[in-house]
This record gives C-alpha cells, structure tokens and sequence, in this order.
C-alpha cells in the first residue's frame, strides 16, 4: 500500500522542523536531508509568515504533515472547521506524507468541551476501534489520501481510572484492525515503544520492542519515527520529551525495523532542548547511513 | 462518566487520586498552557518576569479549560481574566497589556493582503465616493488607558541597554502614575506589515479618519473627516500609503452592482 504521494529518493530521511531551526534549514540543506516534518497546529494560521515559511521550506524539501491535536480516538468528532484547516494546510503545502496519532484528547465535561492538548491513551478494544476509524475515515475522505496512524507513548492503562475500558486485542492486533478496516497506516515510533517498554518495567527492553516490530505486518508500515529521551525520570516515569539525541537502543531496533520493513522515509524528531541544526541533521545523516546499508 | 470524560476531567480538575501516571499529564497540561501563553503575550511575560507570569497563566488554565484545538487560540479571555483577578488589583495595565499582545498575536495571522501601488490610479478615474480603501491585514483602532506602546519598548531592550532600560522605566513609571491620576484614553491604530504586526498612538483628528476607513465608508467619506485642513488630510494619505496601512484601493460595490 502506498502512503506517499511521489516516487521517494531512497534512502527518505527527514528531521522535525522546529521554530529556531527555520532560517538555517533554509540556508543549509544537508545533502541526505529528503524532507522536514511539520506540526499541523504551527501552520493553521490563515496568512504571515507562518504561510510564507511554509511556502519557502516547500520549494526545498518535501514536507510531512504532522498533526497533534485532532484526537481521532475522541468520543466528539473533529469539528468541521478544524477538519476544513487540516485540509487547506495539506492542500498548500502538497505533504509526501501526512500523519497523526493513535490517541484521543478531549471530552465533553459538563456539556462544555475542554481538549487537552495532549495525546492520551485509548483502550484497545473494538468500541475504540469503531470509533477511530470513523474519525480517520472523515479526514482521509477530508485529504483525499490515507493518513498514517502514529503509535503512542502512554503513562496510564485506561482500566486504572476506569475498570469497564479493557482491551480485548493487543496493541498490534489494534493497528492491524484500523488499517484494515479504515485504509490508513502506521507511523510506526520506535522510540514509543521503546518508552513504554521502560514504563512498564520490562525486563528486556530490546527483546519486548522485537517482538512487537516482528508482529507488525509490514504492509501497514508507512514511516518510522527515531528520538532520545532525557534521563530526568517523573514520578518514576520516564517522559517522551523527544529532549535527547537518538538513543543506542532506538538505533539498534531501527536497524532491525529496516530489515523486517525495508528502506521507510524516517524522521528524526527533537522536540525540546532542541540542539544546533547541525546536531540535527547529524542524527538524519546517521539514518541516512543506516539506511543506506540497509540497501 | 465513561473513561474519556474521567480522564479529561481529572486533567483539568487536578483530580485523580494519587495516581502518579495521572499527574504527568496534569502537569502536561499546566506546562504546556503556561508555555503557550508565554509565546502568545510576549509583553506581560516581559513586564511581569517569568515567576509571576507562570502563577498567571496557571490559574487562567484552571479557571479557563481549555477547548480549542489550536494552542495559539488559548488565551482569548486573559485580558478580562487580569482584570478580575485580585491579586493583580494594584497592577491596572496588566489587562491593556494582555489585550496589546492579543491583538498583535492575532494581526500576525491575519490573513494577507498584497499591496497593490497600481490600485491607487482608480484615484484618478473614478469620483471618491464610488472607491473605498483596502485595509492591511489586522488593520484596527484600540483605545488604552496606560503607556502600552513604552510597556511594549521597554520589553524590547534588553540588559545590555541596562542604561537606557532604567531611563524607559523612569518614564514608564511617571506615564502610568499619570494614566492613573489623569485616567484618558489613548488611540492606537495597528496593523500588520512585512508579516510583523505594527502600531502607532494617533490623534483624535487622525482616529477620526481610521475610524470611517475602518467602516467601510467611501474615500470621500474618510477624507471629509480631514477635510478642515488639507495639508493633515495629505500627510494623513501619504502616510498610510507608504506605512503600508491602506495596500489598495478599489471600487465599492453599490446596489446596483448587487
């Protein structure tokens, strides 16, 4: 199944755009940076220099969409004017690839909606499933071409704070289900894997985060998504701040994901304690080489 | 309440028990709203310092949940949330300023406008009253009672310009004693030009001629407003052309046109 919209150089690497870094991907393009993502949010704004960046960085790379908050999980549908901004953003900038996650974010309280912000677990269970592939299908219906479905980063068992929302299939059984039945595929984020394995106590990391890549049927992978954590643990927990380069283990599952998948566009992503660009990019460049010899 | 509706409502409500999972994406939420009102009132967050702007924003996240899906729509009611809050009784300009970064924040997204130089020849075809003036994006008029345009230099200088800072907070200080004593309201007119919103204090003859513009009244109509003296109403043309506060003018539609 094709999830981009070209015929991609190969090796595909690209590096999360961030706000600091706009000026220098502009004047610097390294020579194996394919494409840069972008948050959706940061671009919603109607004209401004937002809209002429987006124009500027189009004419240089490829661009991925990445959106953060519509919350496909959510009970409430995407509202049709959000839908009508995702839309117009991946009309103008023409995305190779375009994204969101596997999560809800808001609720009716009180009848008065309040969105998180945030990327929150949803159980695995068919009423999910229903429910978010009703939601992709209007954005896909919406973009007129397949999303990819990020897997999540979770600190909380939906059952912890409410006994009767348990999964019945596991998380793999889940993406295998949505793309089937909605057409999208998985944005398959080792480093998330990698964060909950370590959440959940695993006792062997690597060997947990095998397994679930070699039960991913590769027909449904459309891009990998490689970061770093920071060390500084909350409430126990390790948090997914994308605040570190690449860890070693990420390295090492992405050269095995490489094998089981083949050569995927893959994304470097660096969301605080954002480094130099030329940090940045170093990290694309080592994608880029561990790509490469993937063939 | 299902799980979703109990989730969110344990973010926003600080509720939850002692789930310590729970607490990271209450924290989540605090941090992240008070990260995106830092990036949306640049000029409170400079005048107020970091400490007193992070209890700021955090109480505004509890007492405003927010719905958008958008960060950057977070924040609309902080003016009004200032003005209510006690514990900034003694600070009146808190919520002019709040209101200023909002209204820039917004000018900056507005959607564009391309000047057009060749428009300005209609001037010559058509009588003033069947031609309006296009606007530049964001272009409005606001009143304030405090010195927001020296709140707004002053957070541009830095501690480099330690000298010229303390001279500006001098006169910082005595504009907002005046502004409380003598309480009269300023006209600013503000615009977005070169992506960058922009702003000016105005006199009452000048508002006067923003005010019809911004109406959507005629070329006649605004410049009759100057018309006592054609030399303000010259200047006054000059100067939003080459501001770039007027990037067009066009032909208005009439009834008959409809």
């Amino acid at each position: 199944m094709a999830f981009h919209s070209f015929d991609k150089p190969n090796p595909f690497i690209g590096v999360g755009l961030r706000h600091p870094h706009y000026q220098q991907a502009l004047d610097h393009q390294p020579e194996h940076l394919s494409f840069v993502e972008i948050h959706a949010e940061n671009f919603f704004a109607s004209g401004g220099i937002t809209k002429q960046l987006l124009a500027d960085v189009r004419n240089q790379y490829e661009i991925s969409v990445h959106g953060t908050s519509l919350g496909l999980g959510s009970q409430q549908r995407v509202p049709p004017e959000v839908l009508e901004q995702f839309s117009q953003l991946v009309a103008f900038s023409q995305p190779c690839l375009v994204s969101e996650h596997l999560c809800f974010n808001r609720a009716l309280i009180d009848n008065k909606l309040m969105h998180s912000g945030d990327l929150l677990p949803i159980p695995y269970n068919k009423a999910s499933l229903e429910l978010i592939c009703g939601h992709i299908n209007e954005v896909q219906d919406a973009i007129r071409r397949p999303l990819l479905i990020e897997n999540l980063s979770a600190y909380l068992q939906p059952t912890e704070l409410a006994a009767h929302a348990q999964d019945d299939m596991t998380e793999v059984e889940f993406w295998h289900a949505m793309c089937r039945q909605s057409g999208c595929g998985i944005l398959l984020d080792i480093n998330n894997l990698i964060v909950n394995a370590l959440n959940q106590k695993v006792t062997n990391v690597e060997a947990e985060v095998t397994r679930i890549l070699e039960a991913v049927s590769p027909e449904f992978v459309g891009e990998i998504h490689l970061a770093g954590f920071t060390d500084n643990k909350v409430n126990g927990f390790i948090v997914d701040d994308h605040g570190a380069q690449v860890s070693e283990l990420c390295w090492k599952l992405y050269q095995k994901a490489l094998k089981l998948f083949g050569n995927l566009p893959t994304l470097v992503e660096w969301d605080t304690q954002l480094p130099s660009w030329e940090t940045l990019t170093a990290q694309s460049d080592r994608a880029y080489k561990f790509a490469k010899e993937n063939g | 309440m299902d799980y979703q509706q109990l989730l969110i409502n344990s973010i926003f409500n600080q509720q939850g028990g002692n789930s310590s999972a729970l607490e990271i994406y209450q924290n989540n939420y605090v941090e992240n709203a008070i990260n995106a009102l830092s990036i949306s009132f640049p000029t409170l967050l400079g005048i107020i310092g970091e400490p007193d702007f992070r209890k700021i924003a955090f109480r505004y996240a509890k007492q405003f949940p927010k719905s958008s899906f958008d960060w950057a729509e977070f924040g609309t009611s902080l003016s009004e949330f200032l003005q209510q809050e006690e514990m900034f009784e003694n600070l009146p300009y808190l919520s002019e300023i709040a209101d200023f970064d909002w209204r820039r924040l917004w000018i900056e997204r507005a959607p564009d406008e391309t000047f057009s130089a060749d428009s300005f020849a209609l001037l010559q075809q058509y009588p003033p009253s069947e031609l309006r003036f296009r606007p530049a994006a964001g272009l409005q008029k606001v009143e304030y009672f405090f010195p927001i345009d020296t709140f707004y230099d002053f957070c541009q200088l830095d501690d480099q310009n330690s000298e010229q800072k303390q001279t500006l907070l001098l006169s910082l200080k005595k504009a907002i004693n005046d502004a409380i004593k003598q309480p009269h309201l300023r006209s600013f007119v503000l615009w977005r030009h070169q992506a960058k919103a922009q702003f000016e204090v105005h006199s009452p003859l000048y508002c006067n001629a923003f005010d019809k513009l911004l109406d959507d009244a005629s070329v006649e109509e605004v410049l009759a407003t100057l018309e006592k003296s054609p030399e303000q109403m010259h200047h006054w043309l000059q100067s939003v052309i080459a501001k770039r506060q007027v990037v067009a003018i066009e032909k208005r539609s009439t009834s008959a046109d409809e």
